[in-house]
């Protein structure tokens, strides 16, 4: 583990080192260059806390609407990779 | 009525015309709410605007399918897209355009600005295709 240490904000920050490919750095740096992080660590962290939160909303649904079956999700995958996909049939 | 909200056009996202609101609601199929379910996981928005939600809330019966409906919408499972003064201008004159009610029109209104295809079911996909539109089928 990595030192921890205190921001401004009150929250405690750790440092650590991690792997992730070229394209991730470079949509990151980016995305600082255009104002729209505050760093890189800001663009990762923010990144891992959408995860997280839709991971929660995931398992809520789950607990509401689920179990799902495997023909339910296979379906579901299908449709969202636009394989139930029917296009207009004029502009 | 408050301005849209600020989502991105082209990125993935769905719009859900009225009977896929009223099948997310009542379970009819199962596989609405499987999509959701694994649009909430992969990060995909699935949009429903406000007219719709309107129309779909109250061919919902009340109890447990419109807290279903209330739960969804609180849990930011859709997005619900607002009508605008502006909007509402647009989406009447679209609605003149194809006969189409307030509900379905913003339906069309939400997907023609965002480009993203209508979820509707197998029995109303027809529809939305005579009119130009891409969809997406539920059984």
């Amino acid at each position: 583990m990595g030192p921890v240490r205190h921001t401004l904000d009150g929250m405690a920050k750790e440092k650590i080192t991690i792997t992730v490919d070229p394209e991730v750095v470079a949509q990151a740096r980016a995305e600082v260059a255009a104002g729209r992080a505050a760093s890189v660590s800001a663009y990762i962290a923010e990144a891992t806390v959408q995860r997280a939160v839709r991971e929660r909303r995931a398992r809520d649904l789950l607990d509401d609407w689920g179990p799902f079956s495997d023909q339910e999700l296979d379906f579901a995958r299908a449709l969202l990779d636009g394989e139930q996909r029917t296009e207009r049939a004029a502009s | 009525m408050t301005d849209s909200p600020r989502l991105p056009t082209g990125l993935s996202g769905r719009v859900l015309d009225t009977p896929a609101i009223i099948d997310l609601a009542t379970g009819r199929t199962r596989y609405m709410r499987a999509v959701a379910y694994m649009a909430v996981l992969n990060g995909d928005t699935l949009a429903v605007p406000a007219a719709a939600l309107a129309q779909a809330a109250g061919m919902v019966p009340a109890g447990s399918d419109r807290d279903h409906l209330t739960r969804a919408i609180a849990g930011e499972v859709v997005i619900v897209i607002p009508m605008s003064p502006r909007d509402a201008v647009d989406i009447g004159e679209l609605g003149a355009k194809h006969r189409l009610g307030v509900a379905a029109a913003h339906v069309a209104h939400t997907a023609t600005t965002r480009r993203w295809p209508i979820l509707t079911r197998n029995e109303d996909a027809h529809i939305w295709r005579d009119l130009g539109f891409t969809v997406d089928v539920l059984p």
